[in-house]
């Protein structure tokens, strides 16, 4: 008689699959009994163990070691969800692009998304920045990753007209699920939309508002005041624990002196290399403030051409963290100082905000206190916090100092490490041009810069390692895919040239580089001696042609100017570019093929991460209920 | 949504390799590998794993050098250790999340890590630095429970991604090869009424239909056979209000260009279609009613097939000999 087939057998089910993990099951059914758990031991054996990949619950214990990685005091608790009724808002006009509204004296709008503002009538101010029909168009950014910027009449009555954009940032979102669900549409289709209350937000972010209390208005009055008597002569820095709202504030400094001096101009030293303001993390740098900032720092990158955030200078550090090398950030950051004296001799004088790390305590303490003599400040704006070593010094040392109260915790939805990633995916993705422009062609698609290192014509002249050495042999293998800074000597002063280059070597591939001295550690090139241009993606290494292949933001004519110098790559402690090698997986067009291709383990450093199922499933029910779910 | 991670190694095959030179006895390839290890740890992603079990080979490397002191043979041998463990207890109590953070040892019962390692750690830490013998014992066994917990899951981790990864495809295949052919029936049938046998717009109908699987099954084995097992289950090869013994001509005429073109670019497919059409005629599912008609029409099926020497060489002998193997396997 015929033998009766399955429909398994017929098309090829995936049996292997279903009964490895039964098999497993079983065995791990006696082992669960005992309390032991072997998913737990393989899910901890592969997480790395370097301070990146803690959970969310781990950043809210106690952790007072001054290390640059310390979060928020302890017990911090979080204020409840803010609801913030705007009173009596009077919607003038409402139609497809565009909505006006008349604000009476004092009254508030607090809008969420992107869009233009224009003051048709009255005055206002947002993020400490006066608005006025004088002030024309202004673009303001106010993604739910950060407290949402009201705008508060200071005249009344005041008409504001919001206008509808559609920003080349937003198109980021097809790139990285960091930076999706974080705009906002509202039912006309606008890009932005109008809160009346925390709690109308659909989407359930954890939003929150910033607005500008009396005594940081008072603080920002005096200081745009200082700067007019002092005729620009002015060095303010503001200092505080992570997360207590510094660089917020230095917006809102900027922004009261771009309204109301005459210049209307600042300039901005950007210290904190691990969340800077105005470029990619792991540098310090000078820009020219022009125009308000009205969005947090991945919403507007300076560059060399941009009209309204000018990149004067930048030093790079090659890491994240002034930690391991202190004596190198003190000497970049002279560097630009020197720089910055040269600019504002005599007449020119222009104010300059200091923006500093969170890092208040231990090792980052005695940097600051360093710091503080060579940047001469004259103002000090303190906020509340227990850091005595440095609170102290920071006083006497300044003229005048401020202290303002520390703004309530406000939840983020986005970690520290995700706000990097955001950080250097604007800034890679940012297109040279005098207003911001961003693509959101995956960098796999960007055209490289095909540049040599052979000796006889080399375009690039040495690899350099800041931090831990490499051994020469795998020098290649780290550096394939990862994120260097590309930096410059001036040929033409050749003796410095001479004295600054010790003998470059060759890897057994042929990539040339400086190697350390017995020491294991190479002493960072001279900041005053080199150029810091941008940062490139290590794309391709093709040992044949012996050429780089490299992604970076500089335009064709700066790469060109590059040619004149002799350039090299510092590779240090950057970020490792995952962003980069995932964009391909959550763009829409490429995903599908990508996810077979990963299966297949055609693509470098990707895998995908096995189910762990109902195993981890289970466990994860077995365990005490999280500190946020017990209320009191 | 599928979760990616990302490793510090270029293909999995590298991390095989690092696995065979750090448990090799060959002091050479065991440096090799750790120098690797350590240039793996500066991309980032380093599994804490595969970097404990580097520092404990380094520290046995450091061992075998006469000209170190014995206090750093006993240093390297307990920085190794140490780091080893907390690191494991410190990234268990982070994936914990619980109100109270749980103690080293609570932890290292949860991972089934042994609590000798743990008291060693704390020795090592917070008294005199153990004896030589008693680290290079722990150290030996630390190695060990590497293995177990981490290094000998490595290939399995490989082959289930890639079961999974052919599992959603069969599924995926199968809907998908339903839609082509059921598309190119009606467009060739359309064609064929309108235009006749020669014309272009048939022969379009058959190259967009056989570039579409292609691009579907993209050269995979096991995605041909399930869009045949497909063609054939779904009995669209036979007009579905067929009599009994009625001939075939018509679907010869919808089928054979398309068929012909599929087996010309992938010839185990002739094999693959004739046995299938083999297996179905003999054994008609459950359900089927209209069984007989069904292994009716697909024994004329292969006669057609078996007679097309002239498109199709070797046909014929190839229908023969699996008919035999058929036969043969009946009871």
């Amino acid at each position: 008689m015929a033998q009766k087939r399955k429909a398994k057998d017929a098309f090829g089910a995936p049996e292997g699959v279903l009964s490895a993990f039964a098999a497993a099951r079983l065995k791990r059914a006696d082992q669960e009994a005992a309390g032991v758990s072997p998913a737990l031991a393989e899910e901890v054996a592969t997480t790395p163990y370097d301070g990146h990949h803690s959970s969310p619950g781990a950043s809210t214990r106690v952790s007072r070691g001054g290390s640059p990685n310390d979060a928020v005091e302890e017990n911090v608790r979080l204020p409840p969800p803010i609801s913030y009724r705007t009173n009596h808002l009077n919607v003038v006009d409402d139609d497809a692009e565009s909505m006006t509204l008349l604000l009476g004296i004092n009254e508030i709008a607090c809008i969420a998304g992107e869009y233009d503002v224009t003051i048709l009538d009255g005055a206002a101010t947002i993020y400490g920045f006066l608005l006025r029909p004088e002030s024309g168009v202004q673009r303001v950014y106010a993604p739910s990753t950060h407290a949402l910027p009201v705008i508060t009449a200071r005249r009344g009555p005041t008409k504001v007209c919001l206008r509808s954009v559609k920003s080349s940032l937003r198109t980021l979102e097809r790139l990285s699920p960091v930076f999706r669900n974080i705009w906002t549409a509202d039912e006309k289709e606008r890009s932005f939309k109008l809160l009346q209350t925390s709690s109308e937000n659909s989407s359930q972010r954890p939003l929150s508002i910033l607005d500008t209390d009396d005594a940081s208005q008072g603080i920002l009055t005096q200081i745009a005041g200082r700067v007019n008597e002092r005729d620009g002569d002015l060095r303010v820095i503001t200092l505080g624990p992570k997360s207590s709202g510094k660089s917020t504030f230095n917006r809102q400094i900027c922004n009261a002196i771009a309204a109301r001096t005459p210049k209307k101009r600042c300039l901005y030293l950007d210290l904190d290399p691990g969340q800077p303001e105005f470029g990619p993390p792991g540098q310090v740098s000078l820009v020219e403030v022009r125009a308000p900032i009205l969005g947090h720092a991945f919403t507007h990158p300076a560059s060399k051409k941009s009209k309204s955030y000018r990149l004067l200078v930048t030093n790079t550090l090659a890491s994240t963290s002034f930690k391991d090398d202190p004596e190198h950030y003190i000497a970049c950051v002279r560097d630009i100082m020197v720089g910055y004296r040269a600019r504002v001799q005599g007449k020119d004088a222009q104010p300059l905000i200091v923006n500093a790390s969170g890092w208040v305590t231990g090792l980052g303490a005695t940097v600051m206190i360093d710091l503080l003599d060579v940047l001469g400040i004259t103002d000090t704006v303190l906020i509340d916090g227990d850091y005595p070593l440095l609170a102290g010094p920071a006083r006497e040392k300044s003229e005048v100092f401020y202290k303002l109260p520390r703004p309530p915790a406000r939840p983020s939805s986005r970690t520290p490490a995700e706000l990097r990633t955001m950080q250097m995916m604007s800034y890679f993705h940012s297109q040279a041009s005098s207003v911001p422009r961003w693509t959101a062609k995956p960098i796999s698609s960007l055209k490289p810069w095909l540049v040599s290192y052979s000796a006889t014509n080399p375009g690039i002249h040495a690899i350099v390692s800041y931090g831990q050495a490499v051994p020469p042999e795998h020098l290649s293998e780290i550096l394939d895919g990862s994120i260097v800074a590309i930096i410059s000597i001036d040929i033409s002063t050749d003796t410095t040239a001479q004295e600054l280059l010790p003998m470059v070597l060759r890897t057994p591939n042929g990539l040339p580089y400086i190697p350390a001295p017995p020491s294991g550690y190479l002493v960072p090139l001279d900041p005053g001696q080199t150029t810091t241009h941008s940062l490139a993606l290590v794309r391709a290494i093709d040992p044949e042609m012996q050429t780089l292949h490299l992604i970076t933001p500089l335009s064709e004519s700066e790469i060109a100017g590059l040619m004149e110098r002799r350039v090299m790559l510092v590779r240090g402690n950057f970020d490792s570019p995952d962003w980069a090698y995932l964009e391909d997986l959550y763009s829409d067009e490429t995903k599908d093929a990508g996810k077979k291709e990963v299966a297949e383990g055609k693509r470098p450093w990707v895998r995908l991460r096995e189910e762990v199922g109902v195993e981890g499933g289970v466990w994860r029910v077995r365990h005490p209920p999280m500190a946020g779910q017990i209320s009191g | 949504m599928a979760k990616y991670t990302i490793t510090p190694w270029r293909h999995h095959s590298d991390l095989l390799t690092v696995r065979s030179q750090l448990y090799s006895p060959d002091p050479i390839l065991r440096q090799t590998a750790v120098s690797r290890t350590m240039a793996w740890k500066l991309r980032g992603n380093l599994p804490h794993a595969v970097e404990s079990t580097a520092l404990l080979v380094d520290a046995f490397l450091h061992h075998a050098l006469p000209s170190n002191s014995p206090f750093s043979i006993r240093a390297v041998y307990s920085a190794a250790f140490t780091r080893f463990v907390t690191g494991f207890c410190d990234i268990g109590r982070n994936r914990e999340r619980a109100l109270e953070p749980s103690s080293m040892l609570e932890i290292a019962r949860q991972i089934g890590m042994p609590a000798e390692f743990v008291a060693l750690r704390h020795e090592a830490t917070h008294e005199d630095l153990p004896s030589v013998q008693r680290l290079v014992a722990a150290c030996e066994q630390a190695l060990e429970w590497l293995w177990d917990v981490y290094w000998s899951k490595v290939d399995a981790v490989a082959v289930v991604v890639a079961k999974q990864a052919e599992a959603v495809d069969v599924a995926h295949v199968t809907v998908e090869a339903r839609r082509v052919f059921r598309d190119f029936r009606g467009a060739r049938r359309t064609a064929l009424k309108k235009q006749g046998t020669h014309s272009q717009e048939a022969r379009l109908v058959v190259t967009e239909a056989a570039a579409n699987l292609r691009s579907l099954c993209s050269n995979r084995a096991e995605a041909t056979e399930t869009a045949i097992a497909v063609l054939v289950a779904d009995e669209l090869l036979y007009p579905s209000e067929r009599e009994l013994g009625a001939p075939l001509g018509g679907a010869f005429m919808i089928w054979d260009d398309l068929l012909i073109d599929i087996t010309d670019k992938s010839p185990s497919s002739l094999r693959v279609l004739t046995k299938t059409m083999f297996n179905r005629m003999i054994s008609p599912a459950i359900t089927r009613t209209t069984s007989d008609i069904g292994s009716d029409a697909l024994f004329i099926w292969l006669a057609h097939i078996a007679s097309s020497e002239a498109v199709l060489p070797s046909a014929r002998a190839l229908v023969v000999s699996l008919g035999h193997g058929v036969a043969e396997e009946q009871p």
